[in-house]
């Protein structure tokens, strides 16, 4: 018996010890130095470089993190070109979905099913998979556009776009310098939610692209008599117009997304906003009762199929930890200015009204898929919609020409 | 060609010159006298003016106002960067503009790494500029010296090199830079610039040594020299004008370059100037203001220069082409 | 010690970069010369040693930046690279199990690639509508993108410029010629354009021609004139980008026509007037034909410069609205990298070569029939 104890202890002792290594080997790892393209603003990578120091002095001391900034375009064609050279490519990448089916096609991700555990982001993983496969896990969910406007020149939020043209009128009639509402006019982006409102889609039932039904047309008819007849946008707005203006206060309401939260909370940068005077609110409903609906997503980081070995255990490590542990999400949420993509973090309502009420407009949001056939939309709708936009198109050509185009362009991958 | 100075006068007698006086005085008077009509609209008087000028002194009128066409954009990029918000629209066409201030020149200083970009530029830009000077200047007194086979082809291909469109060598560049292990590298940048200058400048300063005499180096070779000692001695003196033109060319190409930049250099770290400020006016965040303090900066030394040379410009341009 | 993010280190770093690749430049380059003389004059004995060893350098850097992207474009265009065969061509891409890769280059490729400049392709076939027209291809995503109204809109674009930037250029030079004060300070004004970096003059521009807050709608309003929308119209839009690469070319033609004018020897005028020729006469009957050997190398240059300038377009308005601003280089840009692009680079690749034999043709019969560059060849 005297054996029997001992050996108990002995078992005891060891398992005691095989777990305390267990433990030090999955939390002290050797250092990574690590290279991230991302297309976030400099705010936000800010962040992302504060979450990573955080998790190299618990995990792994001395790994250092590279941020490059890049912008979509040249995000996206910096990772084909560096692909194709066989050489450059960083250990993660850091975007919206939009291009991930464009990157899986290229050959450029590699897949995460056996690396993260997918059932963690039950909101929007969906946006980052692409042939069954999932190609990037969510630091956030959102990417969404919804109505914001200056507290100071608009008391309530307009509920539908009746409202919005009359508030509109009625703010440039007081102040002729100032703008009623601007919006990224040419930009597919903010078209696409007009049209899910009118009840259309890019995919039919079959998943064949249809960018002709009548939805379409009315979209488009909206949108050119808001700039023709309504006359409640400017002549002449891009992003960065639109965006210019209403951080300084020259424009009452605007269509963003939620990427520019955080620029428009820093009344450094926005000096007519700030947490004072920004409000956020869901799409005005359309003459159909139905609220546009706008695409959501969220940013995903993505990681090339040349990242293998310590690399790879260092991009698994630090990108779970970012994106499942509770305080880090939540952390990396409040600094951005996003939302959360897992359940076990929810947003406050009482403390942060801001994040609330962007979270209310996710709410009538549609996921947007990751399809690579979806670039064929983007690129089809938007000379037509430029030719809306100056009037010298007309609806029904819009929606018969963008259909064209995009068969012309499906046929070529 | 001063008939248009005459034509523009009728021969009634009385001597043209005062008669555009009197014009002249009469146009302007009417731009006054439209403005107090038109809610004292400036722009009438300007107008009246300049028609005024025009009457008295057509050349000074004409070239007074290429002349603002010609530097206006430099006026409003000064303007935009004396702004005091970063927002690039302004209905406002004061030059100085209200509540002018210098934050956007400090803020590009100590809030980007301004100073590395154009450190980074100048290195590149200067190494490019000799080393282009120094093989176009031998390759092209190869061409305007002797007539050996292979000549007429070889100038035909330089002149081809100009036609090949921008977009068709980025694709082969970047996989090339990349097989070379240059990416990132300023010197992978400096080799592709110089070659894309040399077609150029040996054209240039070809037609330059053409004009001069070969009789020169001939004497030297009399008095002793070589071939080459009398082309050091003799021929690069006398061209200094071409050759000034050609590192203008080559700094000015340099200076202001993108897109094989873009191709080459993705670390922050050896970003040039144009890399630099293009990352300023991003999608996202434009950032107008310090985009136009660094354009300023960027833009004066080199405007300075090239208004210093404009004189070398004129004679090293053209030289080789007239015999008169 | 760091300034802006410039540090001894750095400078250091780009010292250590730039000063071996000048010593490295010098040696290599003179032992390679040194031995490239001895080679030809010993070993092959041709009197021409000394010409070829000074034209080198400039080969060598020629064949590695430009002749041999040259031929990797023609390799690329034979291929069928786009972005779903780039695994095919790089080895650390990830190869789906369905993607066939057994050729890489083929004619067929090239054939499909060629063809797809000008017509539809569908299924290597070139496509045909119902009455059995054959049907031409999109270089974008507009029915006008067709390669004839590109190539079209391009000859308008260059012709329109060219000729601007000559009789502005002309008119302004003839003016500069004259007796006239401050012309030091006016040479150095309208010089101006040409020196401030491209990528400043465009963006700047742009933003004069915004129809709210530039500059040209302000004009125009100063003096009671309706507001245009200049980027957003397709002729508007075009308009803008001539009118501001005619402002960035009228420099050049002025200073080359001012140096030729000034090489002119005034005697030559002088004779004429007692003979009694008028100014018309005068300017046809010696200025034009004395600045020829000037002019015809100046426009053949601006013709190729403008033919292929793509980056002042691309910034201005990246070819649109509705694509209306492209011209072939900025169609082939765009093709290639733009925000529409499928990277279909093989594609890419044959269209930039068309392009180039388009220009060299037009380049070719110019030069022959104006006859224009012989003494530059034969002098």
């Amino acid at each position: 018996m005297k054996y029997t104890k001992f050996l108990i202890l002995v078992l005891v002792t060891l398992l005691a010890l095989g777990s305390v290594t267990a433990v030090l080997a999955q939390d002290q790892m050797g250092a990574v130095n690590l290279v991230i393209w991302s297309q976030d603003g400099d705010d936000n990578n800010v962040v992302l470089a504060e979450q990573f120091q955080v998790w190299a002095d618990t995990v792994a001391p001395g790994s250092t993190l590279e941020i490059v900034q890049k912008e979509t375009e040249v995000l996206r064609t910096d990772l084909l070109a560096a692909g194709l050279a066989g050489s450059g490519l960083p250990d993660m990448v850091l975007g919206p979905n939009d291009a991930i089916g464009v990157f899986v096609d290229a050959g450029i991700l590699q897949p995460l099913d056996g690396l993260f555990d997918i059932a963690k982001y039950p909101y929007n993983i969906g946006a980052a998979q692409v042939g069954g496969e999932t190609w990037g896990v969510p630091t956030n969910a959102g990417n969404h556009l919804m109505l914001m406007y200056n507290k100071s020149l608009v008391e309530t939020a307009p509920d539908t776009w009746e409202d919005l043209i009359a508030t509109a009128k009625g703010i440039t009639e007081a102040n002729p310098e100032i703008q009623g509402f601007a919006y990224n006019l040419n930009e597919p982006f903010w078209f696409l939610p007009f049209v899910h409102g009118f009840g259309g889609s890019t995919y039919d039932a079959e998943g064949n692209m249809v960018l002709d039904s009548q939805s379409w047309v009315d979209a488009y008819a909206f949108v050119q008599n808001l700039k023709f007849t309504e006359e409640v946008v400017p002549q002449e707005c891009d992003y960065a117009c639109a965006n210019d203006l209403f951080k300084e206060g020259s424009v009452a309401m605007i269509i963003n997304g939620d990427w520019a939260i955080g620029e428009y909370l820093n009344t450094e940068q926005s000096p007519a906003l700030g947490e004072e005077n920004l409000g956020l609110a869901p799409w005005p409903a359309l003459p159909n009762g139905e609220r546009p609906m706008p695409f959501t997503a969220g940013k995903f980081v993505s990681v090339p199929n040349t990242v293998e070995g310590a690399q790879l255990d260092g991009v698994v490590s630090f990108v779970t930890w970012l994106t499942t542990d509770a305080s880090a999400v939540e952390a990396y949420a409040l600094g951005t200015s996003r939302l959360p993509a897992i359940a076990e973090v929810t947003v406050d309502a009482e403390s942060n009204p801001i994040l609330a009420a962007s979270a209310a407009a996710l709410q009538t949001g549609i996921g947007m898929p990751a399809d690579p056939t979806l670039r064929c939309m983007w690129d089809s709708v938007r000379p037509n919609l430029e030719g809306v936009m100056s009037n010298s198109v007309t609806p029904e050509d819009a929606a018969a020409e963008a259909q064209i185009a995009a068969e012309d362009c499906l046929s070529a991958l | 060609m001063s008939t248009l100075a005459k034509t523009s006068a009728p021969s009634t007698g009385l001597d043209p010159k005062q008669l555009r006086q009197y014009g002249a005085i009469a146009l302007v008077v009417l731009g006054v006298v439209l403005m107090l009509f038109d809610n004292l609209n400036l722009g009438w008087t300007v107008v009246g003016a300049w028609l005024g000028l025009l009457v008295w002194q057509p050349y000074h009128a004409i070239l007074i106002f290429y002349s603002l066409i010609s530097i206006y954009p430099v006026l409003r990029v000064i303007s935009i960067s004396l702004r005091p918000t970063s927002g690039l629209l302004s209905r406002s066409l004061d030059i100085i503009p209200p509540g002018a201030v210098l934050t956007s020149f400090s803020q590009i200083f100590n809030e980007e790494d301004f100073v590395l970009w154009l450190w980074n530029t100048f290195a590149i830009t200067v190494t490019v500029s000799i080393v282009g000077v120094i093989v176009a200047a031998t390759g092209a007194y190869a061409f305007s010296r002797w007539r050996f086979p292979g000549r007429r082809p070889a100038l035909i291909f330089l002149l081809t090199t100009q036609m090949i469109p921008a977009g068709m060598l980025l694709v082969p560049l970047f996989v090339i830079v990349a097989q070379l292990g240059l990416t990132n590298n300023i010197a992978g940048l400096i080799l592709a610039y110089v070659s894309t200058a040399v077609p150029f400048s040996i054209w240039i300063l070809k037609g330059y040594y053409d004009t001069i005499p070969p009789d020169l180096e001939e004497a030297a070779m009399v008095d002793g020299c070589n071939r080459l000692e009398a082309f050091w001695r003799v021929i690069l003196p006398l061209s200094t004008p071409a050759l000034s033109i050609v590192f203008l060319f080559n700094f000015l190409a340099a200076w202001s370059e993108f897109l094989v930049a873009k191709v080459i250099l993705q670390d922050p770290n050896v970003w040039t100037w144009a890399l630099g400020l293009n990352d300023l006016i991003g999608t996202f965040n434009t950032d107008w203001g310090k985009y136009a303090a660094g354009s300023v900066m960027v833009t004066i030394p080199v405007l300075l220069l090239f208004m210093w040379q404009s004189k070398y410009l004129i004679s090293g341009l053209t030289l080789g082409g007239v015999k008169s | 010690m760091e300034f802006s993010g410039l540090s001894g280190e750095a400078i250091l770093n780009t010292l250590g970069l730039i000063i071996p690749l000048l010593i490295a430049l010098v040696v290599v380059v003179l032992a390679f010369q040194f031995g490239f003389y001895q080679l030809l004059a010993k070993a092959f004995k041709t009197k021409h040693a000394l010409p070829y060893t000074l034209l080198a350098p400039a080969a060598v850097a020629l064949l590695i930046f430009m002749i041999y992207p040259l031929v990797f474009n023609v390799l690329l265009a034979f291929s069928d690279l786009k972005r779903n065969t780039f695994p095919c061509y790089s080895p650390v891409l990830r190869r789906p199990a369905d993607l066939d890769c057994s050729v890489l280059y083929s004619p067929e490729y090239a054939a499909n690639n060629f063809l797809s400049v000008f017509f539809r392709i569908r299924n290597g076939e070139i496509s045909r509508d119902s009455e059995g027209n054959v049907q031409l291809g999109r270089l974008l995503r507009t029915p006008d993108s067709t390669f004839p109204v590109l190539l079209g809109r391009t000859a308008v674009w260059t012709a329109v410029n060219v000729i601007f930037h000559f009789v502005l250029g002309m008119a302004l030079a003839l003016i500069m010629n004259q007796k006239i004060r401050f012309k030091g300070l006016y040479r150095a004004l309208i010089v101006v354009p040409w020196a401030i970096p491209g990528v400043i003059v465009a963006l700047t521009w742009r933003q004069e021609f915004h129809a709210q807050y530039g500059f040209v709608n302000a004009l125009i309003s100063a003096f009671g004139g309706q507001p245009i929308s200049w980027l957003d119209d397709p002729t508007a839009a075009f308009i803008a980008v001539i009118f501001v690469n005619i402002w960035l070319g009228v420099p050049f033609y002025m200073v080359m026509i001012l140096g030729g004018l000034q090489s002119i020897n005034p005697e030559y005028y002088e004779a004429a007037q007692m003979d009694g020729a008028s100014a018309v006469q005068r300017f046809r009957g010696i200025t034009i034909p004395l600045l020829r050997p000037i002019l015809i190398p100046a426009v053949t240059l601006d013709v190729i410069w403008t033919f292929n300038k793509a980056d002042l377009i691309f910034i201005m308005t990246g070819g649109g609205p509705q694509e209306s601003t492209n011209i072939l280089v900025t169609a082939l840009y765009n093709a290639a990298f733009g925000p529409a692009a499928t990277s279909e680079f093989g594609f890419a690749a044959a269209f930039s070569i068309i392009i180039f034999i388009i220009l060299f043709f037009f380049a070719v019969i110019w030069i022959t029939t104006s006859g224009g560059l012989k003494e530059v060849y034969d002098r």
